[in-house]
């Protein structure tokens, strides 16, 4: 299974499209229309870091709307599956949470290092990294929270909201990450809510990996109070913790739909 | 052996199948005009729909069945946990403990083997139905379960199919809407199914000797009464001959 989803993942047009394609297309506008040429190294690895950050949570987010369609596409053949045949909920989600984490792993890399060269050529700076290590960690740990905030959705949506919700559903993550984590660029939302917001915390972490040091709860500015690293960390890693229980729950229940209920004329 | 206790399936206020208790063991068909309840049936017995009373396959009830690998369905939209038929046939024989070549055998057989590289939605109606009997009967499972087998699938491999449901160590059970091919099957177990109601038990071997009429019979086997008409079911002497009978349309009233 794990094979059959990184492949057909990998071989998925779309994702490619929106997740790499796009994202690459707003790096050159962060870099070349909207950015700045600055003289000072340390402000033009801050702007590289900042459009890297929310650039490879909208990347990832971009995922978790196909992996959502493809859950959907799915639901008898998983319901199906998990009563006749030998897979198992727990293997489902853990073959699709490797699997993703390969996709992470990759689109981060390619996120990462596009950031570097067009902010580098911009600039007219070497921009290293501070910590690619975490950096890329957390582009996978934000897929890992997609995908299975992806399948908590769909699934709720297939079973109990609705069919002709299953659209919205899956673009739920996409809406999400615009409507909180790209407002932190421009204006300083509520302490707590920075904190709390998986997509914030996603944002912040790739931010801090990418310029090394304390990073502001306004991103766009180098004032105000500085976020506590520790606090994001806890915090996503918290959510990934609930959403992987609660989709293992989840998707143990779900029930065959038909494909066409999602029809909306 | 699939047994059903005041089985019953509701969409929305209407039932759909209504409170049938019986007792599937050996090689059976259902047989019943179009929008008779027969697919939901099926779905009902493995669970996947919502129903009241009781299933239970192998003395286990069917809402609560897990990983119960000796049992199967041709149902198409259960194998599409992927879109490429090689992925398929890959991903279910290994779900189901299986070596793969041994679909890829019968894939053979039936003159297949060209569709593995295509998507699932470029076959055409026919070769995905061959296809799901396939996975269907090829997993080993102990009782399998089949929705229209037969439907799009030219008479060479029909004759093929039931060919090979007589070889098989297995108990079956399947639904039709067409009498003609009850003639080939020898000593299936025969139900037919209206309007969700089920008949009690009859042989495939009876079906020369069965007749319908349109009016009740003391004599009757089992009388129908689908709201329009009312109609039963007589041995050796009758208005009309099942196996003569157009299509099913006849006994729901649209073909009169």
């Amino acid at each position: 299974m794990i094979k059959l989803l990184t492949i057909r993942m990998l071989k998925n047009k779309t994702l490619w499209s929106w997740g790499i394609v796009f994202m690459i297309f707003w790096l050159f506008m962060g870099a070349f229309v909207f950015g700045f040429k600055s003289n000072n190294y340390s402000v033009s690895l801050y702007n590289a870091a900042v459009w890297y950050g929310i650039i490879g949570l909208i990347s990832t987010s971009s995922l978790a709307t196909s992996i959502g369609f493809s859950v959907y596409y799915s639901n008898s053949a998983l319901a199906y599956s998990f009563r006749y045949t030998l897979l198992k909920p727990s293997r489902y989600i853990m073959d699709f949470v490797i699997s993703i984490c390969f996709i992470g792993l990759i689109f981060n890399i390619i996120i990462l290092l596009m950031a570097m060269l067009m902010f580098g050529i911009k600039s007219g700076y070497h921009l290293i990294p501070a910590l690619p290590v975490y950096a890329i960690l957390t582009g996978i740990a934000s897929a890992v929270f997609m995908l299975l905030l992806s399948i908590v959705l769909i699934v709720v949506i297939n079973n109990y909201i609705g069919l002709k919700n299953i659209s919205f559903g899956a673009y739920i993550p996409l809406m999400a990450t615009y409507l909180l984590a790209f407002p932190q660029l421009f204006i300083s939302l509520p302490e707590k809510l920075v904190y709390i917001s998986p997509f914030n915390d996603i944002a912040d972490i790739m931010v801090y990996s990418f310029y090394g040091k304390g990073i502001h709860f306004m991103l766009g500015n180098f004032t105000g109070s500085v976020i506590n690293l520790e606090y994001s960390v806890s915090s996503l890693a918290v959510w990934i913790i609930i959403l992987f229980i609660l989709s293992l729950y989840i998707i143990s229940r779900i029930k065959p739909r038909s494909i066409e209920g999602a029809r909306q004329i | 052996m699939i047994e059903l206790k005041n089985f019953n399936i509701a969409l929305g206020k209407k039932y759909v199948v209504n409170n049938i208790t019986a007792s599937f063991g050996g090689n059976n068909v259902i047989i019943g005009p179009n929008g008779a309840g027969k697919t939901m049936l099926l779905k009902g017995m493995l669970g996947l729909v919502d129903y009241t009373g009781n299933c239970e396959i192998n003395g286990n009830e069917s809402s609560s069945i897990r990983n119960m690998v000796n049992t199967s369905f041709n149902l198409p939209e259960i194998y599409r946990l992927t879109r490429n038929v090689k992925d398929i046939v890959t991903i279910y024989s290994e779900l189901k403990g299986k070596d793969v070549s041994t679909v890829y055998t019968v894939l053979d057989e039936f003159n297949l083997k060209g569709i593995l590289d295509k998507n699932i939605d470029e076959l055409s109606t026919g070769q995905e139905k061959l296809l799901c009997n396939i996975l269907a009967l090829s997993c080993g499972a102990r009782t399998i379960l089949l929705d229209e087998p037969f439907d799009n699938i030219d008479y060479g491999r029909r004759i093929k199919l039931l060919e090979w449901f007589n070889k098989l160590d297995a108990e079956i059970i399947m639904n039709t809407h067409e009498f003609e091919i009850l003639k080939q099957m020898k000593n299936y177990g025969l139900y037919f199914l209206i309007d969700g109601i089920m008949s009690p038990e009859f042989s495939t071997s009876q079906i020369e000797k069965l007749y319908l009429n349109q009016e009740l019979n003391d004599d009757s086997l089992w009388d129908i009464k689908n709201g329009k008409h009312t109609f039963s079911i007589t041995e050796n002497d009758g208005e009309i001959r099942l196996i003569d009978l157009p299509g099913f349309d006849y006994i729901t009233g649209d073909g009169l």
